[in-house]
């Protein structure tokens, strides 16, 4: 009896199909991006190659490992690009542990900061800069100029001691951090950010803390099943609240975590990327939380924050737990207004990708976008968005590297050291890991931690730079064949931070629209090049639209492809 | 005369047409009223799986009960004697009547506590009544009895692995599986240890040689299934289980994690069908229930989705999992105040259940720490949980009898309510 009514039903249903279906049609054609002429360009051939050795960067990590195994030893490394010297070339810091009680460190590791040469070597300028400064276990850094006098400053997020903010005299740094305020009270810190919160003009400053930990007394023992001490799951520790400072100007800073709402929330956070989440011009901050529920600060404009992670839909993954989340970013990969976050994971847990739905609200992306299956059998630490072949479409770099040492002792198949992945943009919501064929820093395995972007020979194409945990860290040159057309834009602020923080930069050109948001943080403890970067495929200039927090717009109409440009707020022309 | 031919057959063509426009207009209403009565038949076919489900149950319990009073008589007639009162035991206890078990298995296991069958009885009661620490008095005194007792041990084990205190369940099982090479449930039990500390190379290895040695015995080696769905090995788990349910189709834990493994690897058609069918057998099942909700969340069935997770939080309202998703599809449906209430509470309980992961991870590693255990009991107190708080209180005097504030809350403390069995299939 049921049967006759739903064959009844199923050939009326098919009677109806092409009506349907023609209704669908233009709904999925309005709703599916069409390829833009530049994906009639063949692919370039990607090719990075390690040309670590021969620029001459000569550091290796010091983790100060244990037999105790304290859970510091294994989460650092970061570093990132500072032009330090402000001669326009990208120059290279990278973060440092120091000798803890067991451990057996040779010498007196520091943090090493190495002057880009302009010929693809670098030197090691360390102690001329004055960052020879012994004692500190550094986790991360942040790059920008907090004091608007043109060069870049650097914060450096540390554990068993006071984080540390250096203000750069010009080739040269001075610790200003008792004076500035901004020691972060000792707790264990991890990436950090620079972001106009206020938009005051002054930048602040935004530090996640991970666990509470500020001493080795501390520290709790954990064991593996064979009662073998391992490195303690950050469950074994207590909650702690991220830090913002909010620069007062003349140097210093107050602790507003509290009153600005930021405190309000409990987490284990590692990764911190800017975006506005709502196109209210005020930037938002996602935080990535290792096993708690990750955040969406929410700048409500009046100096306040609302987390709203669980009502936008990124606090957690498609089952309902929260992620292990160690990286993170944030961009409009897909070239249509809306923002993709990606926030990396533990083991065989999958990077999660997050596409925007509308203002404040994200719907899990990552089996479409294939990323998170190609990414099942990693522990990913730093990732970013970068458009490595220049064809105007955003491509991710993840690095990875588990956290016990001696994992494959218990389980054959997970090695410490692991394989990084490169993403193509395959330009219709889909990525391809195209890494095994894009040379040795792709097969070769390392404990990766932190990556950062930066053109470092200004050749247009955009290079990595990599660390690991106890190793060296390394730096990948981009040699890809064939790439499309680019430009680059470095801004300067007038009544927005000097160093275009904030600034939300569009570029138009014949066949791509793409937006991009300057900003300090992002990946993990890693500092990335403050400019913008545009990939233009085939096309030879592109009209640019500068939103500055200031309110000032700048538009530049036919900028050429080819050359870092520079802009001066409310200047309206390029250099 | 073209007309006059042409004249007779108008009115058929105003019927078609007339017809048409009603076909049409059917198919329409049809087409739009076709998810909708979908729904309606899935529900009622549903229900019909429940009721089914409660009949066969009640039909069992009938002839079960029959025999249960004449245990009952028996029992009131020899009130001292072991067999009546054991055998009246082990019947309420298979009719899942705890509470009337209990005082005949502790009756039994008093008048023969050498008895290693009465102990582990006793043992199963105590647990299925929540009194967690009577249940592991009763397993150490069967292996006191006989100290190489699989099932004793195995018993111990399993109850450490689900209080978390799984070096406890591997220091008990390693010397056991040493001594009884060939006893391969010591070695699944040890597995599931190992699995509960992560420790999965150590887990697979027991397992694949259970499976090597007995390959027939699905059932025995069946947690591997669960053990790369918990390593993440998506494609391992689905093919163990495809070998599990060919031999055994009746497994529906099997089943439940062969969907969950085809939920992750986005395979929901495969999922759903699953899922449906465990359902069918077990109604009440909540892991099925929940991934059910999640494939229809990842497949835009919202509203399906959210009846499936609605029923996981009416029977399981402290998973907090549960309010997170419901929460999320709540704001998606446009049920704003119920969204928001369930997020504020899923943020309210996360808070607490960081404190509670805290505690119970350093109890794991150290499993003969006063201090761990006397941290857990708060934890424990704090989530309302009197009997496993109770657990971890008398653990905590046993290995620091002069812990005054465990003896106080432990005194203070009145005794755990007997006979409330935990739902089934906890997501």
């Amino acid at each position: 009896m049921k049967a006759a009514p739903t064959d009844c039903a199923r050939r009326l249903l098919l009677a109806a199909l092409p009506a349907l279906c023609a209704g669908c049609q233009s709904t999925s054609s309005a709703r599916t991006r069409q390829p833009p002429a530049t994906a009639a360009l063949p692919p370039a051939a990607v090719r990075f190659t390690d040309i670590t050795q021969q620029a001459g960067i000569r550091f290796r990590h010091e983790n100060a490992k244990t037999p105790v195994k304290y859970m510091l030893e294994t989460m650092g490394s970061g570093g990132g690009f500072i032009d330090y010297d402000g001669d326009g070339w990208h120059d290279i810091v990278l973060m440092n542990g120091t000798a803890i009680p067991g451990s057996k460190v040779q010498g007196r590791p520091t943090l090493r900061l190495y002057r880009n040469n302009h010929d693809l070597t670098f030197t090691d300028v360390t102690n001329e800069a004055g960052l020879a400064v012994p004692g500190m276990y550094a986790m991360g850094c942040a790059v920008g100029d907090y004091d608007n006098d043109g060069r870049e400053d650097l914060y450096v997020t540390c554990v068993l001691g006071p984080s540390r903010l250096f203000h750069n005299l010009g080739a040269r740094f001075h610790d200003v951090t008792a004076r500035a305020g901004v020691d972060n009270a000792s707790r264990w810190g991890a990436s950090s950010a620079w972001v106009d919160y206020d938009k005051d003009g002054l930048l602040d400053l935004f530090v996640c803390n991970y666990v509470k930990f500020k001493s080795l007394a501390d520290h709790r023992p954990c064991y593996a099943g064979d009662r073998k001490p391992v490195y303690c799951a950050p469950s074994a520790y207590d909650t702690v609240r991220c830090t913002l400072y909010r620069n007062l100007g003349g140097g210093r800073f107050r602790d507003v975590t509290m009153e600005s709402g930021i405190g309000n929330s409990q987490g284990k956070s590692l990764g911190v990327t800017v975006w506005d989440c709502d196109d209210d011009t005020w930037p938002d901050l996602f935080v990535a939380n290792d096993t708690t529920a990750g955040y969406l600060f929410h700048n409500l404009g009046n100096g306040k924050f609302s987390e709203i992670g669980l009502e936008a839909g990124v606090a957690f993954d498609e089952e309902g737990n929260a992620h292990s989340g160690m990286g993170i970013d944030c961009d409009d990969i897909h070239n249509d207004g809306q923002a993709t976050l990606v926030i990396t994971n533990f083991w065989a847990e999958q990077t999660s990708v997050y596409r925007q739905a509308g203002p404040n609200e994200f719907h899990n992306d990552q089996s479409r976008t294939t990323v998170g299956p190609a990414t099942s059998e990693v522990l990913g630490f730093g990732i970013m968005f970068l458009d490595f072949d220049n064809d105007g479409w955003k491509d991710i770099l993840q690095v990875n590297g588990h956290v016990q040492d001696d994992v494959q002792e218990r389980e054959p198949q997970i090695t410490h050291e692991q394989q990084s992945l490169l993403f193509r943009n395959m330009r219709n919501g889909t990525f391809t890991e195209v890494g095994r064929a894009s040379g040795r820093p792709f097969t070769d395995r390392i404990v990766g931690r932190g990556c950062a972007w930066a053109d470092v020979d200004h050749d247009g194409r955009v290079d990595a730079l990599v660390t690991t945990n106890g190793g060296p860290a390394l730096l990948w040159r981009n040699e890809t064949q064939n790439p499309g057309r680019w430009l680059a834009l470095r801004l300067v602020g007038a009544r927005s931070p000097r160093s275009g923080i904030g600034a939300l930069v569009i570029a138009r050109s014949a066949t791509l629209r793409q937006r991009t948001l300057v900003r300090s943080g992002s990946s993990y403890l890693s500092a990335s090049a403050l400019e913008a970067r545009f990939g233009l495929g085939p096309d030879e200039k592109a009209d640019l639209e500068v939103r500055w927090p200031s309110g000032t717009v700048d538009r530049v109409p036919g900028v050429r492809a080819g050359r870092i440009w520079t802009l001066r707020e409310g200047s309206g022309v390029v250099k | 005369m073209a007309r006059g031919k042409n004249a007779p057959s108008k009115p058929p063509q105003k019927l078609h047409r007339g017809l048409l426009v009603l076909l049409v207009l059917a198919a329409g209403a049809f087409v739009v009223l076709l998810p909708w009565r979908q729904r309606m038949l899935a529900e009622a076919e549903r229900l019909e799986r429940v009721a089914a489900a409660g009949r066969a149950q009640e039909q069992r319990l009938r002839s079960l009960e029959a025999e249960l009073e004449k245990a009952r008589q028996e029992a009131r007639s020899r009130p001292d004697s072991f067999d009546a009162r054991f055998r009246l035991a082990r019947m309420a206890a298979d009719a899942g009547l705890i509470q009337e078990a209990a005082p005949h298995a502790r009756d039994a296991a008093r008048l023969r506590p050498r008895d290693v069958e009465a102990q582990l009885l006793l043992a199963e009661v105590e647990r299925r009544s929540r009194r967690y620490y009577e249940a592991v008095r009763a397993f150490k005194q069967a292996l006191r009895t006989e100290p190489g007792n699989p099932r004793a041990l195995a018993g111990l084990a399993s109850l450490y692995v689900t209080f978390g205190w799984p070096l406890e369940a591997e220091r008990l099982l390693e010397p056991a599986v040493r001594a009884n090479p060939d006893d391969l449930g010591l070695k699944v039990a040890l597995a599931l240890a190992c699995l509960q500390h992560e420790n999965y190379g150590a887990a697979e290895r027991l397992l694949q040689e259970v499976r090597r040695r007995a390959p027939d015995e699905v059932r025995l080696w069946s947690p591997l299934v669960h053990l790369y769905n918990e390593a993440r090995r998506h494609r391992e788990a689905a093919a163990a289980a495809d070998e599990v349910l060919a031999k055994a189709p009746g497994e529906l834990a099997v089943r439940n994690e062969r969907a969950i493994a085809q939920f992750r690897m986005d395979q929901h058609a495969a999922a759903i069908q699953d899922f449906k069918q465990v359902l069918a057998a077990q109604p009440g099942d909540l892991t099925a229930h929940y991934y059910l909700g999640l494939c229809y969340e990842r497949t835009g069935q919202v509203q399906d989705a959210v009846r499936e997770l609605e029923q996981v939080h009416q029977l399981r309202p402290d998973y907090l999992q549960t309010r997170a998703i419901l929460g999320r599809l709540y704001l998606r449906a446009g049920r704003e105040a119920e969204g928001r209430r369930l997020l504020a509470e899923y943020a309210r309980a996360e808070a607490r259940s960081q404190r509670h992961l805290r505690v119970s991870y350093n109890l794991a590693g150290k499993p003969d720490s006063a201090d761990a255990h006397w941290q857990r009991a708060l934890a424990y107190r704090e989530a309302g949980d009197t009997p496993h708080m109770i657990l971890e209180l008398r653990r905590t005097l046993e290995l620091d009898p002069a812990h005054a504030r465990a003896r106080r809350l432990l005194q203070s403390t009145p005794p755990a309510q007997a006979g409330s069995p935990a739902a089934s299939g906890t997501p």
